[in-house]
């Protein structure tokens, strides 16, 4: 498993893996649950939704440690993994100033999780330099270039557009409601997609990786089958910019997935 | 990492992954199900937690089946047959009844699950004719 010897990387990978998979169920099918656990959850559509975004974040890291379980490790997993934990972990610090503390497991569980990824990285002795690769996203396709520099453009955007102007995203959704929460919710997306640009960043410098490409294939699929539900589901609540991210993401990371799959 | 070397086969088992996610998020979740059963004609208030209960297991047992042609992807196509045979037959007794269903009284609100089952029967159709795995022709 993991193509190593070294039974500490082992198990830190697949305790790691756990309490992702663990927060991916809980927040993508059983929402009530958590809502249960966070009394200034309300029990509401935009709670709802930003939970099964969460859900699905930590079910594709799941995905990631699923496939280097069977691949091996690869340095790139921990180029997105450790900033994204790192960054929820000051988001759920955040959170918890909001509400005045009402409950600090995922605190707990989220510094376990940076800790056990953190001995994983460097018991696997990867150099802290990274070195660069011969062309863009090591790849000479030009097609592969192009989705690589779309996939950064459109991640930048959505980080730049939420530091611009923070209560947009919400006004653009007919569905969800404005509140504290939601709006600490939008910050906690944004923090994702700042580790989705740091991992593209690090593609474009180092070369494709076949745990990130798989990663935003799953990733891709899922949030483009859950838009055709909620499309189907509210008609009119929509987001319109959302739902064009969405449709380019899927394409352009399933493209990117299609025509460099042979060499993962 | 896929093993599938049939272009035709591949889109048609992404399609069919992309088909059975759809349908299984759509399943598994309350409001979902309401919408759904409203557009099939049914009153939403008719569907109480014993029917969302039902349809959250069917959604699941979709969600299974997409995993499973993902399997199928990262597979030599030779290892697919029995799960391919399995979705021929299921996919035929599907489209059938969903066809009985339409054609019967009050059936005919929405034909687009009908229409789904049907496409899936043709698609597995000609996945198994190119996967070459009709019997005759492997054994």
């Amino acid at each position: 498993m993991f193509k190593t010897d070294d039974n500490v990387i082992k198990a830190c990978m697949f305790i790691s893996g756990l309490i992702f998979f663990v927060y991916g169920c809980i927040m993508m099918f059983n929402y009530d649950y958590m809502i249960d656990r966070y009394p200034t959850f309300e029990d509401n559509i935009t709670t709802e939704f930003f939970l099964n975004w969460f859900g699905a974040v930590n079910f594709v890291a799941y995905v990631g440690i699923l496939y280097m379980g069977l691949k091996g490790l690869e340095r790139a997993f921990f180029a997105y993994a450790l900033p994204v934990v790192l960054l929820q972990l000051i988001w759920v610090v955040m959170s918890l100033q909001l509400s005045g503390g009402e409950n600090y497991t995922g605190l707990y569980a989220w510094i376990i999780l940076f800790v056990l990824l953190a001995i994983a990285r460097f018991r696997a002795g990867y150099p802290l330099a990274i070195e660069k690769a011969g062309s863009p996203f090591g790849v000479t396709d030009k097609t592969t270039q192009i989705m690589g520099y779309i996939a950064i453009a459109a991640v930048l955007f959505n980080v730049v557009s939420y530091f611009i102007y923070p209560g947009g995203f919400i006004e653009q959704s007919p569905l969800l409601e404005s509140n504290p929460q939601s709006e600490h919710s939008v910050l906690g997306i944004t923090m994702i997609n700042i580790a989705i640009l740091i991992a593209l960043v690090y593609q474009f410098r180092a070369g494709l990786s076949g745990v990130l490409v798989s990663m935003s294939a799953v990733a891709g699929t899922m949030f483009f089958c859950a838009m055709l539900v909620g499309s189907v589901t509210f008609p009119d609540g929509g987001n319109p910019l959302l739902a064009f991210f969405i449709v380019l993401n899927f394409i352009v990371f399933l493209t990117i997935f299609f025509r460099n799959q042979s060499n993962f | 990492m896929i093993k599938v070397e049939d272009t035709i086969s591949r889109v048609i088992i992404c399609f069919l992954i992309v088909l059975f996610l759809f349908y299984g998020f759509m399943f598994i979740d309350n409001e979902p199900v309401l919408a759904f059963a409203e557009r099939i004609g049914t009153n939403p208030s008719d569907v109480d937690a014993a029917h969302i209960q039902l349809f959250a297991n069917l959604g699941w047992v979709y969600i299974v089946f997409a995993v499973g042609f993902t399997a199928c992807l990262l597979a030599p196509i030779e290892q697919s047959t029995v799960f391919f045979r399995m979705m021929l037959v299921g996919s035929f007794v599907t489209s059938i009844r969903q066809i009985v269903l339409f054609m019967g009284e009050d059936g005919g609100a929405n034909p687009v699950p009908m229409v789904a089952s049907i496409l899936v029967f043709i698609l597995m159709n000609v996945l198994y004719d190119r996967a070459g795995m009709r019997i005759g022709r492997t054994f």
